[in-house]
């Protein structure tokens, strides 16, 4: 298990170094990205993320344990920005492996479904500013 | 019995504190909250949305608090 909540660029490659594939046959990343606009449609400059950082780290350690439990997975990495994120960048990077597909699957869904209900971590839409008119 | 007050996100902005020390003398999170929003009315809104922990554990309006707990209100969770 791997976890790690930072203010640096995160990647699936950074992801995948964290994890031992040694005799497993199913990898699955989950890669989460800034969207270039709000739930309205209305562009956005960038995002910005805050966590309660000591508690996010206990609740993605609980769900990485629930599905060591479940699934019997224990190769995963959960790793989360916060901070600024430019549009287009990953915000959270899931990547789990296991010796079949469909747990490795079953897991991933589990894990970003589960972080998204219980990890405290917000995010902030900041809209972009339309540059005034010139008269 | 003292308390230690954590804010995070939309809530902290409202207050404009992070993080603070008050003397509680009620019960539950609840209350705590309550006598929260008369020290901060800015946190009125918030009354029906926000979330709690205590000692960073997921709590609820019932929780109980006790003296040196850490408790966090914020409102609901946006990650991912």
């Amino acid at each position: 298990m791997y976890i790690e909540i930072t203010e640096r660029p995160i990647s699936l490659e950074s992801a995948l170094e964290k994890l031992h594939l040694d005799g497993l046959g199913g990898l699955v990343t989950f890669c989460g990205i800034a969207r270039p606009t709000d739930s309205q449609g209305r562009p956005l400059s960038h995002l910005e993320y805050e966590a309660y950082p000591e508690m996010a780290y206990t609740e993605i350690e609980k769900l990485c344990r629930q599905i060591e439990r479940r699934w019997g997975i224990t190769q995963i990495a959960v790793l989360h920005r916060v901070g600024r994120v430019e549009i287009g960048q990953p915000s959270v990077v899931i990547a789990v492996a296991s010796e079949h597909r469909a747990e490795a699957f079953a897991a991933c869904r589990y894990a970003i479904d589960t972080l998204k209900e219980t990890v405290p971590i917000w995010k902030k839409e900041v809209p972009l500013m339309s540059k005034a008119p010139v008269l | 019995m003292r308390v230690r007050v954590k804010l995070f996100s939309l809530v902290r902005e409202a207050v404009g504190k992070d993080e603070f020390f008050v003397d509680f003398r009620g019960k539950t999170a609840g209350e705590l909250w309550g006598e929260l929003e008369h020290k901060f009315p800015a946190l009125v809104p918030f009354r029906l949305s926000r979330a709690i922990a205590v000692n960073r554990q997921h709590a609820h309006e019932d929780s109980l608090i006790n003296d040196g707990d850490e408790v966090a209100f914020f409102p609901p969770l946006s990650g991912g």
